[in-house]
């Protein structure tokens, strides 16, 4: 895939996800290689450490460089409005559009059959 | 006139039942502008003539009339038979409290979106990521800065499980299809829509249809996007799958596998005659009530002059003068 230019805020975006994808810690060099698209390696640097000044990643020392992993989405508040917005009365939202909907057996079969080869 | 009242009650009683399979026939973007219009003409409309219907069958009750200062001599002879007026005032009565239990439950869902935006602007970042086993996010909505508010940015809420669960490829078509949403502002669309079925409730499925076109909506610029229709179709089927087992209510909403069908074939068709025909019926919906309104003002004002008429010591008062 890649084109290679995005707007400053997807890229950022694709840095934080490949970040929480990963089981371990990242160092740059290992997030500009899972990303991709020939992006430098001083841009990742940039968009860590500013992510890091933000307050959204921990970094520990591994050999020469910082590794680096997510910070989980905070306060309390967050997480209790994040799980409202998951569980019960959501099923069925007003005004919130959510990534995947209640699946029906039906759909299961479904998307098995359409996507073959998946779990 | 009396075919213009009814018209719009048709309308919304078609649009009610048919919206649905409308919506799915129609390329979503379509879709989505449309039936959000539809809703809102016919619900107003639709709620102007009963309530117009039901005024003819008021002013028949003895009384009435003359504290209108309208004759009844006139009235009798109205366009409208007061049996019809009643049906519509009953059914007026009968919508009311359909029409209060989905008002409070769109306050609560909006108050709670609301308070879900406002917690989520003090995140640092475009997208905030939460700990849950459930593979999902969401797009949540923000405000332009008005007068008296702060803005409100809008974010992306992604769960660690979902993340986990997609390549990078499908991560990113997921983004794509969570920004399509923010950048199109479908949470207005929905937003109209669900007022449009508070207004009249006989609109009731129409919220469900037209989630239904902007999920598809959205997934369909996420694959342009991305350039790739069958990515964002793996990112919804692996990741729907991992939810497996569902608590799954009897009539799910946002249909992932029809979702997923979609965007393993061809780009839907663009259907321009029938889009027209439906832009044609809502113009047509609106042109009917302002016409209805018209004549029963006129009709009204012909009351109102035979009474002053039979009247001719009472002044004609400020506000019946024209």
């Amino acid at each position: 895939m890649g084109t290679g230019r995005r707007p400053a805020g997807a890229l950022e975006q694709e840095v934080l996800s490949t970040l929480w994808a990963s089981p371990y810690p990242l160092t740059p060099s290992a997030v500009q290689e899972r990303l991709g698209d020939g992006l430098a390696y001083t841009t990742v640097k940039t968009i860590l450490d500013r992510l890091h000044d933000k307050g959204m990643l921990t970094r520990v020392r591994e050999g020469k460089a910082y590794a680096y992993s997510p910070v989980m989405a905070q306060s309390d508040l967050a997480a209790e409005a994040m799980r409202a917005a998951l569980d019960g009365s959501s099923d069925r939202p007003a005004v919130l559009s959510k990534f995947l909907g209640e699946l029906s057996a039906d759909d299961a079969a479904v998307i098995r059959e359409l996507l073959g080869e998946l779990p | 006139m009396t075919v213009n009242v009814y018209l719009p009650v048709a309308a919304a009683l078609l649009l009610g039942a048919a919206g649905p399979a409308l919506g799915r026939r129609l390329p979503p973007a379509v879709a989505t502008v449309l039936l959000t219009a539809a809703a809102l003409a016919t619900a107003t409309t639709s709620l102007a003539s009963l309530a117009l219907l039901a005024s003819y069958a008021v002013l028949r009750v003895p009384g009435i009339a003359a504290v209108g200062r309208l004759s009844d001599a006139v009235l009798v002879h109205g366009p409208i038979n007061p049996m019809i007026g009643t049906v519509a005032g009953l059914a007026l009565l009968a919508l009311l409290p359909f029409a209060l239990r989905a008002g409070i439950r769109l306050y609560h869902e909006a108050a709670g979106t609301y308070r879900l935006a406002k917690t989520f602007s003090a995140h640092p970042a475009a997208i905030a990521v939460i700990h849950d086993t459930r593979a999902q996010a969401f797009a949540v909505p923000g405000i332009p800065p008005l007068p008296g508010h702060a803005a409100i940015p809008t974010r992306i809420v992604a769960t660690d499980a979902l993340l986990r669960t997609l390549d990078g490829a499908q991560r990113r078509a997921m983004f794509a299809h969570e920004q399509a949403h923010l950048r199109r502002h479908h949470h207005l669309f929905l937003l109209l829509t669900h007022v449009a079925a508070v207004v009249n409730p006989l609109l009731w499925r129409l919220p469900d249809a037209v989630t239904a076109a902007t999920e598809r909506w959205a997934d369909e610029d996420a694959a342009a996007a991305v350039g790739d229709r069958e990515v964002l179709a793996r990112a919804l089927g692996r990741a729907a799958l991992t939810n497996l087992p569902p608590t799954v209510p009897a009539m799910a909403q946002a249909h992932v596998g029809a979702r997923v069908r979609a965007l393993m074939a061809p780009p839907p068709p663009r259907r321009r005659a029938l889009a027209a025909v439906i832009g044609l019926a809502i113009a047509a919906t609106v042109w009917s009530s302002i016409d209805s309104a018209r004549e029963t003002d006129h009709f009204f004002d012909t009351a109102r002059a035979a009474w002053h008429l039979a009247h001719p010591h009472i002044p004609h008062s400020a506000s019946a003068q024209r």
